[in-house]
């Protein structure tokens, strides 16, 4: 129990005492700065906007009618990398610099050393995301002049929350990718090969197959509505195989009240449009799926890292 | 009745084709210092791995301190000090620091633990420097620090993979003197590794000597010194004053029983025999009229201990 305990405080102090630390830091709170700087004046010189009028917390970190992309999106595009620099080189460096094989000859169980390494990543995730949200938060408070409701404050912990299980998430694909991977150097590039894959690539490959399996005629609107809604659904369900889709539409559902479906909406149905904001828990059912699946491939990742550790020699070099 | 603190049996580890280990089978007392020798890539590292829990073995029985590995591995670990080879440290720590956190893994309260740190330190004659971030020591100093990191744990089993690898003479001696300290002071059982005879045989009280994984020779080093030379061939150097060897004392020598050979070279003669026949040797040397300076026995037992189960392979 103390071991574990030594080596998060280590780990720990380490990220927040590294220059990696630093820029991260940086680099996200600029984005969130700005986004909320912009979206307060935007908020003052156009109180009736639409977006901003109901929810305008939420609109600090959504509002894309400011100069620089929305938090949300930002968090999307960016958190991968924010988690896998905390745990690309985790395991591989300290068995490159030969203290692997005298950290592991402690009386600690080997699980401990990743365990550990996890949770304080986890726990610089958590301080960096959570303290950005509130200095934000703080900021609509000053420059609007008034207080959350109890709906925005709970939408904003929730996507808090979901941000943390996200970069968590590519934490622990780094640490994965630092036990299956000698060199340091590969480990991140194969780390940002991935973040390609499932930011990017994964949109053209689920395009594609999904125009295999169930071809659509051009114009869409020559179409069998049952065959558009087939082919739609097909490639959501593909592209949900990457954690930053799951990411992006929970995000969506959450800071934007007004979704209330991930599927298609027909136009020519407008019954099935409903402007209303639906109400927090029944955002929280609709992206429900999509927190579990996160979590889901956060625990494959992780047994994945265990299994693989568990078995390594732990030799005092790699060669 | 000395307590037997390491124990091996058939213990062996194999990855895939290659047997590192082959069928290992020693015991090492409380308070011993066994001399674990071979020569590269012979199989310590990886002995010591499985005794350590670092590594699985693939069959056979390994205890310490009467746990079993590599299940009760932690146990084993509480109790044990292990210095890798290539020790490793963090860079951008001091030496200090590193020392610390190994004192907080093994769950050493923090008042003690600061005093301990100091203490170890000193004794390795790293005072000076244990403000000094580790990425700027020596190679030497870094092994020095690697003793310091097993003596803060004060086991009472350790594992000393190479411990004077790369350490300069007087460190030798120093770290050496430690390892003599620990197991006369504290009654630790010392298991080191090495393929420097010459260096770790002044304290070791047994050696095993493996080569290709599997173990060759196991005993004191008189034992296997005497067990290198049965059946060899002793020699006798004799040194006789200037000008004063003859043909004829050549020749008598060459007459005495079981002499094989007789070498001369100057007033220098050398005499391979059967057994230890210096007491003919001076007779005949004194019957001759020669003047005898100096006789003696060569001294080859580590040599032939070295040669024969080092080189063989
Ligand atoms: N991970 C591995 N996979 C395959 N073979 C290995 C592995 N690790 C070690 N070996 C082999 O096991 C054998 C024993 O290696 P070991 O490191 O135990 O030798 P050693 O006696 O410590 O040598 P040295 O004096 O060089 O340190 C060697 O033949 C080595 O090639
Ligand atoms: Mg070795």
């Amino acid at each position: 129990m103390s071991g574990i305990f030594a080596i998060i405080v280590k780990e720990l102090g380490d990220h927040l005492s590294s220059k990696r630390f630093t820029i991260l830091f940086l680099l996200v709170y600029l984005a969130g700065l700005a986004g909320a700087y912009f979206g307060v004046q935007a908020l003052i010189s156009d109180p009736a906007n639409s977006t901003g009028f109901s929810f305008p917390f939420l609109s600090l970190m959504t509002s894309i009618d400011g100069a620089s992309p929305p938090f949300i999106s930002f968090i999307s595009i960016f958190g991968p990398i924010i988690g896998l620099a905390l745990g690309f080189d985790s395991i591989n460096r300290e068995i490159a610099s030969g203290t692997m094989s005298r950290l592991a000859s402690q009386p600690i169980h080997r699980d401990d050393i990743i365990n550990g390494k996890f949770l304080a990543g986890l726990v610089t995730i958590a301080l960096l995301i959570m303290s950005i949200v509130l200095i934000i938060t703080g900021m609509g408070i000053l420059g609007l002049g008034i207080v959350p409701s109890l709906e925005e404050a709970s939408r904003i912990l929730a996507f808090s929350a979901i941000s943390i299980v996200y970069i968590s998430l590519w934490l622990g694909i780094g640490i994965l990718l630092s036990i299956l991977v000698r060199r340091t150097a590969t480990s991140a590039l194969a780390g940002i090969a991935l973040w390609i894959f499932f930011s990017f690539i994964i949109l053209f490959i689920a395009g594609l197959v999904t125009n295999l399996l169930v071809p659509m005629k051009v114009p869409i609107t020559d179409n069998d509505p049952e065959i558009v809604t087939a082919n739609d659904a097909l490639r959501r369900s593909l592209t949900r195989l990457s954690p930053n889709t799951l990411f992006d539409e929970a995000t969506i559902v959450l800071m934007n009240p007004t979704v209330r479906t991930l599927g298609l909406v027909i136009v020519d149905r407008p019954e099935l449009i409903i402007p209303n904001p639906i109400a927090l828990d029944q955002s929280l059912t609709l992206i429900w799926p999509h927190v579990t699946g996160l979590i889901a491939a956060l625990i494959i990742t992780f047994t994945i890292s265990y299994l693989k550790f568990m078995r390594q020699d732990m030799r005092p070099s790699w060669e | 009745m000395p307590d037997t603190v390491i124990e091996l049996d058939k213990l062996t580890k194999a990855y895939g084709e290659t047997i590192a280990v082959n069928e290992l089978s020693m015991q090492i007392e409380q308070g011993e210092i066994f001399g674990f020798l071979g020569p590269n890539g012979a199989g310590k590292t990886t002995t010591i791995l499985m005794l350590m829990g670092l590594t699985e073995p693939s069959s056979g029985i390994a205890k310490v301190a009467g746990y079993q590995l590599p299940r009760q591995g932690i146990k084993i670990r509480r109790l044990a000090g292990y210095l890798p080879e290539n020790v490793g440290f963090y860079d951008d720590m001091t030496a200090y620091q590193n020392l610390l956190y190994t004192a907080r893994l093994n769950s050493i309260p923090r008042g003690e633990s600061e005093n301990k740190v100091t203490d170890v330190l000193a004794a390795v004659g790293l005072k000076d420097v244990s403000d000094k971030k580790v990425g700027k020591f020596s190679k030497g100093m870094k092994q020095r620090l690697g003793i310091a990191d097993v003596l803060i744990k004060e086991p009472s089993v350790a594992f000393l993979d190479e411990p004077t690898a790369g350490v300069d003479p007087e460190g030798v001696k120093l770290i050496l003197g430690l390892i003599r300290n620990l197991s006369e002071e504290k009654k630790t059982t010392v298991m080191l590794s090495s393929h420097l005879l010459y260096q770790v045989q002044r304290i070791c009280h047994r050696v095993g000597i493996i080569a290709k994984g599997r173990l060759v020779a196991y005993g004191s080093i008189e034992r296997l010194g005497k067990e290198a030379l049965k059946g060899g061939d002793l020699t006798i150097e004799v040194q006789l004053a200037e000008k004063s060897e003859s043909r004829a004392l050549l020749e008598d020598l060459r007459s005495l029983p079981s002499v094989k050979d007789v070498h001369r070279s100057g007033s220098a003669l050398s005499v391979r025999c059967g057994e230890d026949v210096r007491p003919l040797i001076a007779k005949k040397i004194v019957e001759q009229g020669a003047q005898l300076l100096e006789m003696k026995l060569r001294d080859s037992s580590l040599e032939e201990i070295y040669t024969r189960y080092f080189r063989e392979t």
